[in-house]
């Protein structure tokens, strides 16, 4: 056996590299800032979020791509069209390294505005660096009130409270008047409680009756309890709010122990979830920002950023969201006429534009109007099924059974 | 100790202090304060791990007690110094549990036992979720300026240093030293291996806990999964052990290495950040494993400065 | 005394209830399905550490590998899980030779305390790597690969017909490996050198060759879990590192270089999982199976054991 040994010149060399790499941070934070738009954002490219939002940087550069090939965005201050550059990185789906990342958009790349990170945990974390440093934070997929609730003036969210997430759907059930009870499944988690939450009294205001609540940690494995004791209770809505892999973990599993509701309503059923159950996602009900055939809008430039940025829909149903917040972000720079962030923001605030998901507007503590739809995979196809004036199909239920 | 090594470890420290006082503010701020509480969590992981061979996967647990104490204490409106004592008595409590269970155990059981009890604290405080926030985590208002708090943590990274170097050269660290060896011959000439375990495992866990409650006092913000961290405790384990080097400078150049290599890979490359951090990894086990080769030695004198 | 004795039992599990009856049983036979895979994949992790002192912190990311292949080979074909097993078997053997060289040959020289640390450093960087190349490879979307397979009904009960297979191939699997280390020359080597390396030198056991050839083995374990474990649970590509967290904790549950503990206590931890989510909340099973698992640790292991 030998010992080990160390020299002095390595222990120097790692010195000398650390604190080189100090003083060019250091450095870095007097840059000029160039001509152009910097909207800042973080991507969660590792960590759990990963197979919600991991390619969304290719999004980001896609829309920037469409926009500069018109020659950028009017900026009257300027007096001319500027590019926008997005400036992204890997947050690791973790709300600490979102809150670092964010302060170095804010105060080393010299940010115009930020877009929000994936998910309610991440931008809970990341909105007290833009609240602190009074930058302009549009939220994107992050719709929990605790965020909302804690009276920050510089954050807004592009989608509704996550309360009102369904109630589209609830307006649908209480129209048809066919259903009467429900299960809930819920993940334990920010945005699937929060969800579920809203769920349960429009439910109610539905005239529908809960008999059963099961709240499951994130990473369950094993749904049988939950499956028998739904099965002793007959539900005709089993509702699970979950996230994507929650999701198909316990489809599965109520398939093969044939669990047969007359609808499964589960509030993220995206391609992902589709391939993942095959002919077993056939009929379930879910939430969807845009499909195909919804004509708010500009759904041309969006299908033109999709194809672009070579992500598929499918894939990643959450593309929309980011969409509508892009579109937020240049139509508040272009009424702003400034990117000065203290005229950004009270346009921002006051802001009425039109998304491909509908109209968004900004409530008095920041949150958004973009809500879903409720869509139902019918065929292998998404539908949209409520409110009949752009349904694309008409809701089927029961849906398909096993 | 030779000069050389004290007139560096005066250097890093201090450099560290003035960076602390200097850059408070904005992502530099930010950067500085992570660098140094990355240095105590190495630090105190060090004691312990050096002197017992004890590996802790777990931490981080003693942070996000002292993070949600300090968290759960301002919320019930005590203010920064009754509630940074209180933290500190309440996660030592803690610690001491904690340790009196886990000192008896052998090392491979203690690195998994110790990841499961980080793994019920994370669960822990997501299910509490009047007292701890959930899953959401705990949002405090400012009770210190991000200065003091720099501050504070630079002097906490100088204790906890200076903890280690005591601690190395005292009759504990040699009892420590002996109960590595082995635990039997130790209890033989009557070194109270259990107490040893106890008193190392304690004096690790006492900064960190401090560590936690400055983070949550400069970032306003703790969660279950960034207080409770797994990352937070593989990086102090990483820190300890990636530089070869003996007593407080391996875990000291550590931090700044891993530090180092992960503000320019996640800030100035786009994609494979895992994979360059992962190369990086593997080069340092490798350099160790060339060092023990003969070989890799002769190659290594060839290239070796002033070495006696 | 022996009635007594079913009594308690039936009243523990909840089975005195003839109505319940029926549902606990579905919940423990649900409980054996997901403790095969989990077994499946600590057994592995077991196998090195027993056998080489390395502890493989990419043993999750070759799972992961194991998936993606699966994946990618239904593009070309629809196998079954269970043929493409077979199919895949070889590659991670070679897999595990490669990683034999860049995880366990350049610490061979170092003490086993500075081995085990160099090593785990060392696969904790490949585990890094193989997560990048993993994205670059299949994309960022999980990997769920469906499989169609009939549930069968059996005196009221709900068999999942694809959970039974894989429960069976995993058992398959374990005994395969167990009847290795037992009758052939290179299995009795393995055990030989995790009992005392320099002896079973002495006695011409090539300790390079036979650690590859656990961590051959290793490997293949992994792999096929990997496969299994897609086909019932979709699998991110970064999930690798938490699968082998999962996989200690059985191995350290079940006792360190042996195949029959962690295969007991993958199968108790499958089991645990699903009853606890029957009798208690759902939100409370992890913190009740890891506190069982410190409070075993503590009472029953790791005094002054190595």
């Amino acid at each position: 056996m030998k010992t080990l040994k160390y020299s002095e010149s390595f222990v120097w060399l790692v010195s000398i590299l650390t604190f080189g790499i100090i003083t060019v941070l250091a450095g870095s934070t007097w840059a000029e800032t160039p001509k152009e738009i910097r909207i800042g954002a973080t991507v969660s490219m590792s960590g759990k979020f990963s197979t919600e939002v991991g390619p969304f940087k290719q999004l980001m550069d896609a829309y920037a791509a469409e926009i500069n090939g018109q020659g950028g965005i009017y900026v009257k201050a300027a007096g001319s069209r500027l590019p926008i550059r997005f400036i992204v990185y890997d947050d690791k789906s973790d709300g600490p390294t979102a809150r670092k990342f964010y302060e170095r958009l804010i105060s080393v790349d010299k940010a115009d505005i930020l877009l929000g990170p994936y998910s309610s945990p991440v931008t809970f974390a990341a909105s007290i660096a833009a609240e602190e440093n009074k930058v302009p934070f549009i939220a994107i997929c992050a719709n929990s009130h605790k965020i909302y609730n804690r009276g920050f003036q510089w954050v807004v969210c592009v989608i509704d409270k996550a309360p009102l997430y369904t109630h589209r759907y609830w307006d649908m059930i209480e129209a048809e008047g066919q259903a009467k009870t429900v299960a809930f499944v819920v993940e334990d988690t920010l945005h699937p409680k929060g969800v579920y939450r809203g769920a349960k009294k429009l439910s109610e205001t539905a005239g529908l009756k809960e008999v059963l609540l099961k709240v499951l940690p994130a990473g369950t494995h094993d749904f049988t309890a939950a499956i028998v004791k739904i099965q002793e209770t007959s539900p005709d809505i089993v509702f699970v709010s979950a996230n994507v892999p929650f999701s198909i973990a316990f489809m599965r599993q109520a398939r093969e122990l044939d669990l047969n509701p007359k609808e499964f309503h589960v509030i993220h059923h995206g391609g992902v979830f589709k391939k993942g159950l095959g002919p077993g996602a056939e009929g379930v009900v879910g939430q969807s920002y845009w499909t195909q055939g919804m004509d708010y809008g500009h759904p041309e430039r969006f299908v033109a950023v999709m194809e672009r940025s070579g992500i598929s829909l499918d894939d990643f149903p959450w593309a929309p969201a980011y969409m509508m917040a892009f579109e937020v972000a240049t139509q508040a720079i272009e009424r702003a006429g400034s990117l000065d962030k203290k005229k950004l923001m009270p346009t921002l605030k006051k802001l009425k534009v039109m998304t491909i998901g509908g109209v968004v507007s900004f409530a008095e503590n920041g949150v958004g109007t973009i809500n879903t739809y409720p869509s139902q995979i019918i065929n292998g196809k998404y539908h949209i099924i409520w409110p009949s004036q752009i349904a694309t199909a008409p809701h089927r239920y029961p849906g398909t059974r096993n | 100790m030779k000069i050389w090594r004290i007139s560096f470890l005066t250097v890093i420290l201090g450099a560290l202090v003035i960076s602390a006082a200097y850059f408070s503010e904005g992502y530099l701020g930010i950067f500085v304060f992570s660098l140094i509480i990355n240095g105590i969590m190495a630090v105190s992981f060090d004691i312990p791990g050096r002197s017992l061979g004890l590996i802790s996967l777990g931490h981080a647990t003693f942070f996000g007690m002292g993070a949600y104490c300090f968290g759960i204490s301002i919320t019930q409106g005590f203010t920064f110094f009754p509630a940074l004592i209180l933290s500190v008595l309440l996660s030592a409590v803690g610690a001491f549990i904690i340790t009196l269970l886990l000192a008896g155990l052998g090392h491979g059981y203690y690195s998994l036992a110790t990841l499961g009890v980080l793994i019920v604290f994370q669960r822990l405080s997501e299910t509490l979720e009047s007292l701890t926030g959930g899953s959401a985590g705990l949002y405090i208002p400012e009770t210190i300026s991000k200065l003091h708090c720099n501050i504070l943590a630079a002097f906490l990274l100088l204790a906890t240093a200076a903890g280690h170097v005591l601690y190395s050269r005292s009759r504990w660290g040699l009892y420590s030293k002996e109960t590595e060896a082995s635990e039997e011959a130790a209890e033989a000439i009557g070194i109270p291996t259990r107490k040893v375990k106890t008193a190392s495992l304690m004096i690790s866990a006492i900064p960190a806990s401090m560590a936690g409650l400055l983070h949550l006092a400069r970032t306003s913000h703790v969660s279950p999964v960034s207080g409770f961290s797994l990352t937070l405790s593989i990086t102090a384990l990483l820190a300890s052990r990636i530089v070869p080097a003996r007593g407080i400078l391996g875990p000291l150049l550590g931090v700044l290495l891993i530090t180092a290599a992960e503000e320019v890979i996640w800030t100035k490359f786009e994609g494979f950040n895992h994979a360059l951090f992962g190369l990086i990894l593997l080069s340092a086990a490798w350099y160790q494993g060339v060092q023990s080769s003969e070989a890799g030695l002769n190659l290594i004198k060839k290239f070796r400065v002033g070495e006696k | 005394m022996l009635n007594s004795g079913r009594i308690f039992i039936l009243t523990a599990f909840g089975l005195s209830d003839v109505k319940r009856r029926p549902s606990v049983i579905q919940v423990l036979i649900s409980g054996l399905f997901l403790g095969g895979v989990y077994a499946l994949l600590a057994v592995g992790l077991s196998l090195a550490f027993g056998i080489m002192g390395v502890l493989n912190l990419a043993h999750g990311s070759l799972a992961v590998l194991g998936a993606i292949l699966y994946k990618k080979s239904l593009v070309l074909h629809p196998f079954s899980p269970w043929i493409f097993c077979v199919l895949a078997t070889p590659i991670f053997l070679c897999l595990g030779f490669i990683l034999h060289l860049i995880i366990v040959t350049p610490f061979r020289n170092l003490s086993q305390s500075e081995g085990v640390v160099a090593s785990l450093i060392a696969s904790l960087g490949v585990a890094f790597i193989l997560e990048d190349l993993f994205v670059w490879w299949q994309g960022w979307e999980p990997i769920s690969t469906y499989f169609s397979f009939p549930t069968f009904n059996l005196f009221n009960l709900k068999i999942p017909g694809l959970r039974a297979v894989l429960m069976g191939m995993a058992a398959i699997t374990i005994g395969l490996s167990t009847l290795f280390l037992k009758k052939t020359d290179r299995g009795r080597s393995m055990r030989a050198l995790s009992q005392d390396q320099e002896t079973a030198s002495l006695y011409g056991i090539n300790p390079g060759i036979t650690s590859m050839s656990a961590l051959g083995l290793a490997t293949i374990m992994a792999g096929l879990a990997g496969i299994f474990y897609s086909v019932l649970y979709p699998l991110g590509p970064r999930d690798g590192l938490d699968l082998t967290l999962k996989a200690l904790f059985i191995v350290v549950a079940g006792g360190m270089g042996n195949l029959r503990g962690p295969a007991v206590a993958g199968l108790l931890l499958g089991l645990l999982e699903s009853f606890a989510g029957f009798f208690f909340t759902y939100t409370s099973t992890d913190t009740i199976v890891y506190s069982l698992l410190i409070v075993y640790l503590v009472l029953k292991r790791g005094r002054r054991r190595q």
